[in-house]
C-alpha cells in the first residue's frame, strides 16, 4: 500500500491534542452518598476494576484517535497496488575486497561474512529468487535461481581479492533494485558502511572495530575552489587533518579547511583551495590494506542544471526531478527568488513576475496572470493528446485526471486538450521556454505512473536542453541496447524467473525483458565469466492501466474503474463513518 | 422528641398483629390463656383440685352444682426495637429524625399499652447492645436519653443479632434502610427466635430518585468505597431497575413469613405524618 499525498500525514499530529485533552480533562465530581449498594448492583460494579471495563470507559478516546488517524489516512490518498508480485527476491552481496581479509579471531572477515550468509540461507522459508553477488571493484553475479544448496555453493566458492570495493557499483545496484517491483531485500556483508538513499530494505553487516578506509567521495565545484566530501571510518576529527593527504592532479595540495560531522566524524568535507581535473585522497595512517585507503575522484566538467522547485510539496515531482542527470534540485517556499536557476518549477503557485533567466515549468496554475490566462475547470470530458510531440515520447498517456483547467494557448503548442481547450501547453513566455500543465498532479494518478519520470525528463530536456547521461546509464524511455563484450564467446540473459535466454550480438533487450524485475547479462569465454551486467526493468503493464481506451483511442478522464491500483478512500471513509456511529452509540449507551 | 399532642394520640393505640406473639409474662393484653385477672370469661364445673375460693356460691345456690368462675389471663407483648444507626441512617437530618420518631412512637405505644419494650442498637465498637425490657410509661424517658447520646456512625452490624442478644417470643420492629445483602440472614435468625418482625425501611429521595448528571465518583458514606458512575440515561435506567428489584426482594422477604413491611420516604419525617402512615397501614390500631 502506498500514499499519493504524504503531506497530510501532519494531520496525525492532531492526535496529540486529543491525548492532551483526555489527560487534562476535568476529573469526575466527588460525591458522598448514602450507599453505593444499588449503584454497584446496577452497574455490575464488581467488574469495574477489570481491564476490559477500563478500556470500555475509554472507548470514546480510542474512537476519536482512530477517527483522526483514519481521516489523515484518507487525505493521504492511500492506494493498494494490485500488480502481482511473482516471487520474493533475496539478494546477497558479499564484499571480497582487500580489507575483508582482516583477521577476526581465527577467521577472516570474509569467512565470517560467508558463514553469516550461509546461515541466512538456512533460515530461509519459501522459495524466493536467490541472487548471490561478490563485490570488489565490480559487482559479480555468482548464482541466481531458487535452489538454496546451489546458492550456498556459490557463497562458499567466493574468494578473497586484493581489489578495492566500489561504493559506486553498490549504490547503482541498490538504486536499480529500487526500480524493480520485487519484494524481498538485499543483504550486504561488508566492512564498509554503505549509505544509500533508497527505499529498498538492505541489511548491512560490518566487521571489526579497527577498520580503516575511505569508503566514498564526491565533489562540488564552487566558484573559487572545489569542495570534496569524503566518507571515512572510525577516525576522530582531530586525527584527520594530520593524516589525510589530498592530491590534486597528482600534486600534493594543502588542505586548507576540514569540516567533520558531529559524532564520529565519518563524513569529512574538504575545501581544496584550487580547481583540479582529478583528486585523490589518501590515508597516511597505519593500515595493512592501503588499497582501501585512497579514493580517486575524477572531475567531469559538465553543465549542472540548477532546478528550483517552488510551491506545494509533491514527493513524486521531487523524486522525478532528483533523478534527472546532472541536475541539482532546490526547493523554496517563497516566490521571491534572488538567485538564478536554469529551470523554475512552479507547482500550484504562480509568481506575478517570472524570473528574468531560465525556463519555466508551471504545474496547476490556479489563477491568471499577465503572462498566463486560465480558463474553465473541467471535471468530465475526453482528453486528447498530441502524441507525436517529444514531451510524450515514450510516455504512456493512459493516466487518469479528475479535474483539469484549460490554459489559453497563446504561449505555443497544445500538447493535451479537452473539448478543444488546451490543458498542457508548451511554448515560450517572453523568450523563455515554458511548459504549462493545467491540472494538479496530486489530483491524478500520473505521478505514480512509470511514464511520469519519463515525462519529466522529456519536459526538462525541452526546457533546459538535452540532458547529458552517464556513460553506463541508458536514456530514459529509449530502447535498451547492449553490445556484447568482444572477448566473450557466449552470452545469455538471465531473466527474473531464472531462465537463460541465449544472446547473439547486439540486442534491444527491452524486447526480451518483458517483466519487471532485474536481469543479468552474462558473458563467458572458454575460461569462464568475462562480464556480467545487471539491468533493471520497470514496465508499465496493460493490466495495470486504470483508464479504458475506446476503439478511437480516446479515453474518459472521469472513469474511475481501477484495474491496476484502486483507491482505498471509499473503504476508509465508510470505516470512518462506522466509527462515528459506534462513537455515538457508545456515548448513548453511556459506557 | 414527640410533642404532647402526638403523645396524647399515641396513648390510644396498640401495635397490631402481636396476639400470636405474647410472652408468658403477665401484662395488659388479653390472651387466649385463662388466668386470674379481673376480666370474667366463663363458668365451668368444679373439679377436684380447683381452688375452692373460685367456687361461685350464688350459682351453687341456684343450681345445687359447684361451678367455678374462669377469668381471662392478660399477658404482655415483648417488643424489641432494632435500630440501625449506621452512618447511612444518620446521613441526613430528616433520615435521622424519621428513625428517632419511629423509635419514640413504637416505644411510647408499647409502654402505654402495657407491653414491655427494649431497644437494640450497637456500641461504638460495633458490638450489639440491648437495653432491658421496660414497662410503664415512666420508662419512656430512657428511649429519649438513649437516642440523645447515640452516634450515627459505622456500618450496620446486626449479622449476629440473635447470638449476641437473648430473644424470647415477641415482636421485633426493625428500622433500617436495608441497603445491604445480609438482611435475609438476620430476618431468618429472628424468625427462628419466634419473632413477629415488622420491617420499616427508610429511604431518602436521593436513593429513590437520584438526579445525578455527568461523571461522578460516588463514595459510600459507610465504607468510603468509591464507584465511578457515568450518569447517562441508560445508567439511571439500570439503577431504577436495580432499586425496584431490591425493594421487591425486601418486601417479599417479610411477606413470605406473614411479617409486616413498610417503606417510608424520609421526606415525611414529621411525627404526626409518621403516625398517620402507621395507622393507614394498620401497623397501629
Amino acid at each position: 500500500m502506498g500514499v499519493l499525498n504524504p503531506l497530510y500525514s501532519f494531520l496525525l499530529l492532531l492526535t496529540l491534542p486529543i491525548v492532551a485533552l483526555y489527560l487534562l480533562r476535568p476529573r469526575s465530581h466527588k460525591k458522598v452518598v448514602v450507599s453505593t449498594f444499588l449503584w454497584k448492583k446496577a452497574l455490575n460494579a464488581n467488574d469495574v476494576e477489570r481491564l476490559d471495563k477500563r478500556l470500555i470507559k475509554n472507548w470514546l478516546f480510542y474512537l476519536q484517535l482512530a477517527i483522526i488517524i483514519i481521516g489523515a489516512l484518507l487525505l493521504m490518498q492511500p492506494f493498494m497496488n494490485q500488480v502481482q508480485v511473482t516471487s520474493d527476491d533475496l539478494v546477497i552481496i558479499i564484499d571480497t575486497s582487500a580489507s575483508m581479509s582482516t583477521q577476526i579471531d581465527e577467521a577472516t572477515r570474509l569467512d565470517v561474512a560467508k558463514e553469516s550468509a550461509v546461515a541466512l540461507l538456512k533460515g530461509l522459508s519459501g522459495s524466493p529468487t536467490l541472487s548471490v553477488y561478490s563485490l570488489d571493484d565490480t559487482l559479480t553475479l555468482r548464482y541466481k535461481g531458487h535452489t538454496v544448496s546451489k546458492a550456498t555453493q556459490g557463497i562458499v566458492a567466493i574468494q578473497q581479492t586484493e581489489k578495492k570495493d566500489s561504493a559506486q557499483a553498490f549504490e547503482q545496484f541498490v538504486k536499480a533494485y529500487t526500480l524493480t517491483e520485487n519484494e524481498g531485500g538485499i543483504y550486504v556483508f561488508t566492512d564498509h558502511p554503505y549509505i544509500v538513499d533508497s527505499k529498498v530494505t538492505y541489511y548491512l553487516s560490518t566487521f571489526g572495530e579497527n577498520t580503516i578506509g575511505i569508503s566514498s567521495g564526491s565533489y562540488r565545484r564552487g566558484e573559487t575552489e572545489d569542495y570534496l566530501q569524503i566518507g571515512l571510518e572510525n577516525y576522530s576529527s582531530q586525527a584527520i587533518s594530520g593524516e589525510l593527504m589530498l592530491y590534486g592532479d597528482d600534486e600534493l595540495i594543502q588542505i586548507i579547511s576540514v569540516e567533520t560531522e558531529e559524532q564520529g566524524g565519518q563524513l569529512v568535507k574538504i575545501a581544496t583551495g584550487k580547481f583540479a581535473s582529478a583528486y585523490e585522497v589518501k590515508w597516511s595512517g597505519r593500515d595493512d590494506y592501503l588499497l582501501d585507503n585512497s579514493y580517486y575522484i575524477g572531475i567531469q566538467p559538465q553543465k549542472i542544471n540548477r532546478v528550483l522547485l517552488a510551491g506545494q510539496s509533491n514527493r513524486f515531482l521531487e523524486e522525478a526531478l532528483m533523478i534527472l542527470p546532472n541536475t541539482e534540485v532546490y526547493k523554496t517556499e517563497s516566490l521571491a527568488i534572488d538567485e538564478d536557476y536554469d529551470l523554475y518549477v512552479y507547482n500550484g503557485v504562480l509568481a506575478d513576475e517570472l524570473p528574468a533567466s531560465g525556463s519555466y515549468l508551471i504545474i496547476n496554475p490556479t489563477r491568471s496572470t499577465s503572462y498566463l490566462s486560465i480558463g474553465d475547470v473541467y471535471e468530465r470530458g475526453i482528453l486528447s493528446f498530441e502524441e507525436g510531440d517529444s514531451i510524450w515520447h515514450h510516455v504512456n498517456t493512459a493516466f487518469n485526471v479528475r479535474e483539469v483547467r484549460s490554459i489559453e494557448s497563446f504561449i505555443g503548442k497544445t500538447l493535451m486538450s479537452i473539448d478543444d481547450q488546451s490543458v498542457v501547453v508548451k511554448g515560450k513566455i517572453g523568450n523563455h521556454p515554458a511548459l504549462v500543465v493545467g491540472f494538479d498532479l496530486l489530483n491524478s494518478d500520473f505521478p505514480v505512473r512509470v511514464g511520469f519520470p519519463v515525462f519529466m525528463h522529456n519536459a526538462a530536456s525541452y526546457l533546459v536542453g538535452n540532458l547529458s547521461q552517464d556513460i553506463m546509464a541508458g536514456t530514459v524511455g529509449e530502447p535498451l541496447m547492449i553490445h556484447g563484450n568482444p572477448k566473450a564467446l557466449t552470452r545469455y540473459l538471465l531473466t527474473t524467473s531464472g531462465d537463460k535466454i541465449k544472446l547473439d550480438g547486439a540486442y534491444e533487450l527491452s524486447v526480451l525483458m518483458d517483466k519487471s524485475g532485474h536481469y543479468v547479462v552474462v558473458e563467458n569465454d572458454e575460461k569462464g565469466l568475462v562480464e556480467s551486467r545487471l539491468l533493471s526493468m520497470n514496465i508499465s503493464k496493460a493490466e495495470s492501466e486504470n483508464v479504458l481506451v475506446d476503439e478511437n483511442g480516446q479515453r474518459d478522464i472521469h472513469r474511475s474503474e481501477s484495474l491496476g491500483h484502486y483507491s482505498l478512500k471509499p473503504f476508509i471513509a465508510a470505516f470512518m463513518i462506522l466509527l462515528l456511529l459506534i462513537e455515538w452509540w457508545v456515548y448513548y449507551r453511556g459506557y | 422528641m414527640l410533642n404532647a399532642e402526638v403523645l396524647k394520640q399515641l396513648a390510644r393505640y396498640k401495635i397490631d398483629h402481636t396476639e400470636g406473639f405474647l410472652s408468658n409474662y403477665e401484662g395488659e393484653r388479653k390472651s387466649n390463656q385463662k388466668g386470674q385477672s379481673q376480666e370474667f370469661s366463663d363458668f365451668r364445673p368444679y373439679y377436684l383440685g380447683d381452688d375452692i375460693r373460685l367456687i361461685d356460691w350464688n350459682a351453687y345456690a341456684r343450681t345445687d352444682e359447684y361451678y367455678v368462675k374462669v377469668y381471662e389471663e392478660e399477658r404482655e407483648a415483648r417488643i424489641t426495637i432494632v435500630l440501625d444507626h449506621s452512618a447511612s441512617m444518620g446521613f441526613s437530618e430528616s433520615k435521622r429524625k424519621l428513625a428517632e420518631n419511629l423509635v419514640f412512637i413504637f416505644a411510647y405505644v408499647g409502654l402505654s399499652s402495657g407491653d414491655s419494650v427494649r431497644l437494640v442498637t450497637r456500641s461504638e465498637k460495633g458490638q450489639v447492645i440491648a437495653s432491658p425490657f421496660y414497662r410503664g410509661l415512666h420508662q419512656y424517658a430512657f428511649f429519649q436519653k438513649t437516642l440523645d447520646v447515640l452516634k450515627w456512625q459505622g456500618t450496620d452490624g446486626f449479622e449476629f443479632l440473635t447470638k449476641e442478644v437473648q430473644f424470647t417470643k415477641g415482636v421485633t420492629i426493625w428500622i433500617s434502610d436495608f441497603l445491604y445483602d445480609h438482611m435475609s440472614e438476620i430476618h431468618g435468625q429472628l424468625k427462628y427466635k419466634k419473632q413477629h418482625v415488622l420491617g420499616i425501611q427508610t429511604l431518602t429521595e436521593e436513593i429513590l430518585s437520584p438526579t445525578y448528571e455527568g461523571m461522578l465518583d460516588l463514595y459510600d458514606c459507610e465504607s468510603q468505597e468509591k464507584i465511578e458512575v457515568h450518569c447517562t440515561p441508560s445508567a439511571l435506567k439500570a439503577y431504577h431497575e436495580s432499586l425496584a428489584s431490591h425493594l421487591e426482594h425486601v418486601e417479599h422477604l417479610f411477606s413470605k413469613y406473614g411479617d409486616r413491611y413498610l417503606l417510608l420516604n424520609v421526606e415525611m419525617h414529621d411525627a404526626a405524618q409518621v403516625l398517620q402512615k402507621l395507622l393507614t397501614h394498620s401497623i397501629l390500631r
